[in-house]
């Protein structure tokens, strides 16, 4: 069974009536890297927003472990944003601009484990930090103050700090210069590796969806296009739309058969 | 920290420097002077003279403004012509009055505009930003001397419920006190509350469209945390500076609200101090005023730098 999925999910913005998602389903197994791929303003972003649970969705289920997650409450509630973590494309943007990186790190464990001592805190968001290859000095620093790569690396070690099922990346490395976006990248498939995380990769960027994920969904104007696996993408796309990304991703003279 | 207040500090004195030179200045470029109205319509030129000698206004204008200099540093603004006393006790009397009202009127607003601009855009409900934006507004432009009428005859006239005319010290009497001031710090604490409602209610506008306040909730992180440590935290500053600097506008005038009210304050005192040409009482109102704004201002840019990480590590606001 499913960790996460959503099935015939609809998205009609209210105030402006536009249609941003119609009947999508989207499924992401145990330990299984899922992307999404489409242009900007196809909705894969609201895909993603969805299934975690940020939005609510017009019309169809998401449903955790089998359950519909619109009926949670209480712990059951609390466990699900546990068990889902997001890492956005603006890190600096998802992080209290007040906090220090230590207490950027400590909060979630705070929130959760309400009786964690702060000594055992600190140690978790400095053994967290190394984790994700940056030195303990830097959790003294201000969001605002570090790079835009340390910052997604602080990101990524709060999403991974709660041991969660599933980590939702949205366009988590367009931001990044190519070099920072191979680093970023590289520890993602470390984590991959290390935990036993499922993962939905959301990204414009088929070559980067691919370099990471099992299987990929296809997105345009809010309809799912169709479904890849992403070691036969070249034999298996049937849409002219699939192709043309592909083509796009890997150049023409690359074609569609041979890679 | 302590860098940061001494450069702000000598910022301050320059500023009550050029604003003290510019008051003078401004007073000697006025017609006639205080020999001519010392002696009045039946003086003849040789008692002018005398007058004018005898008030150092034969002098030269260098001589006059370090003579003028000289005193405002040691607190001493001179003897106010009209009402024959010392410039600083009169301000001393009639400042209990008006720092009561500016005081307490914007700690009001200021309170009132958080919970119900907050309550407004964090709430669930729309009722409250509906209130908050039309009912609130449409009071809070209300002309001060008009709503101070209405106040006049709704509470006292017809409810009865407040004495009106006798400013009653605290030290003589608390409720007393509030009763004399209760009318006049509503009437200003209205007009406070619009703009720092308005200012409050968009700064809470723009947390809520942060991507961590709105992620916030996904996380796990309480409403109740959300709103104090995260919504609060980053839409403060503005509406903050914003009563520091209506606190120090009021402290300089609150004249019409005072008049209404026959509160005897700083605003009333500065207006019969201009009617009657008492420059040494202008003069000296214009610079205790001045004196207020800078140090609200400073009080003020401390708060914002104690409170906010990116100015304490920047070291504070460019000057």
């Amino acid at each position: 069974m499913s960790v996460l999925s959503c099935a015939d999910v609809s998205k009609v913005f209210q105030d402006n009536g536009y249609e941003a998602l119609n009947r999508v389903s989207v499924e992401i197994g145990e330990g299984e890297a899922v992307g999404i791929v489409g242009e900007s303003g196809s909705g894969k972003s609201t895909v993603g927003n969805i299934i975690g649970g940020l939005e609510k969705p017009t019309g169809g289920t998401v449903f955790y472990h089998g359950t519909d997650i619109s009926g949670l409450k209480g712990e059951a509630l609390r466990s699900f944003r546990r068990s889902v973590q997001y890492i956005f494309q603006d890190p600096k943007g998802a992080m209290n601009p007040y906090f220090t990186l230590r207490r950027v790190l400590m909060e979630p464990l705070q929130i959760n484990f309400p009786g964690i001592g702060k000594r055992e805190m600190e140690r978790r968001a400095a053994e967290i930090a190394m984790m994700v290859n940056l030195p303990p000095s830097i959790l003294d620093a201000h969001p605002w103050e570090v790079s835009g790569g340390e910052a997604q690396r602080i990101a990524i070690a709060r999403a991974i700090l709660l041991e969660p099922e599933v980590i939702i990346a949205d366009e988590c490395v367009s931001a990044l210069d190519l070099s920072i976006q191979a680093e970023v990248m590289n520890l993602l498939r470390r984590i991959r590796k290390d935990t036993s995380a499922s993962f939905l990769f959301i990204s414009h960027d088929l070559s980067l969806v691919r370099y990471f994920c099992d299987r990929v969904y296809v997105m345009r104007y809010g309809r799912i296009v169709e479904c890849l696996d992403c070691s036969r993408m070249e034999e298996e796309a049937q849409s002219e739309y699939t192709k043309i990304l592909l083509e796009d991703a890997y150049g023409e003279y690359q074609g569609n058969s041979h890679r | 920290m302590g860098k940061y207040i001494a450069k702000r500090l000598l910022a301050s004195l320059a500023v009550m420097a050029i604003v003290s030179f510019m008051a003078f200045a401004a007073l000697e470029l006025i017609p006639g002077n205080a020999a001519l109205i010392a002696a009045g319509t039946e003086g003849s030129s040789s008692s002018v003279a005398s007058i004018a000698a005898e008030l150092g206004l034969d002098r030269g204008f260098l001589d006059r403004v370090l003579l003028y200099y000289k005193g405002i540093l040691s607190f001493d603004f001179g003897v106010s012509s009209y009402f024959g006393e010392s410039v600083s006790t009169l301000i001393g009397q009639r400042l209990g009055v008006t720092f009561s009202l500016a005081f307490l009127s914007v700690m009001l607003a200021f309170f009132f505009s958080v919970i119900l601009g907050s309550a407004a855009v964090l709430g669930r409900g729309k009722f409250l930003d509906a209130f908050s934006r039309s009912v609130v507004q449409i009071f809070s432009s209300i002309p001060s001397f008009w709503l101070s009428l209405l106040f006049l005859i709704l509470f006292s006239s017809v409810l009865h419920i407040v004495n009106v005319g006798d400013y009653v010290p605290p030290s003589v009497s608390i409720r007393g006190y509030l009763s004399s001031i209760i009318l006049p710090v509503a009437v200003l604490a209205i007009g406070e509350t619009g703009p720092l409602l308005r200012l409050v209610r968009t700064s809470m506008i723009r947390a809520r469209n942060e991507d961590w306040y709105r992620i916030g909730k996904v996380r796990g992180i309480s409403r109740m945390r959300l709103v104090m440590a995260y919504a609060l935290r980053y839409a403060l500053p503005g509406p903050l500076t914003l009563a520091g600097s209506e606190l120090a506008k009021l402290l300089g005038g609150t004249a019409i609200v005072e008049s209404v009210f026959a509160l005897p304050g700083l605003g009333r005192l500065f207006l019969t101090a201009v009617e009657m040409r008492d420059i040494p009482l202008v003069e000296g109102i214009v610079i205790f005023v001045s004196f207020l704004v800078v140090l609200m201002n400073l009080v003020t840019d401390l708060i914002l730098f104690v409170s906010n990480p990116s100015m304490r590590k920047a070291g504070g606001i460019r000057l």
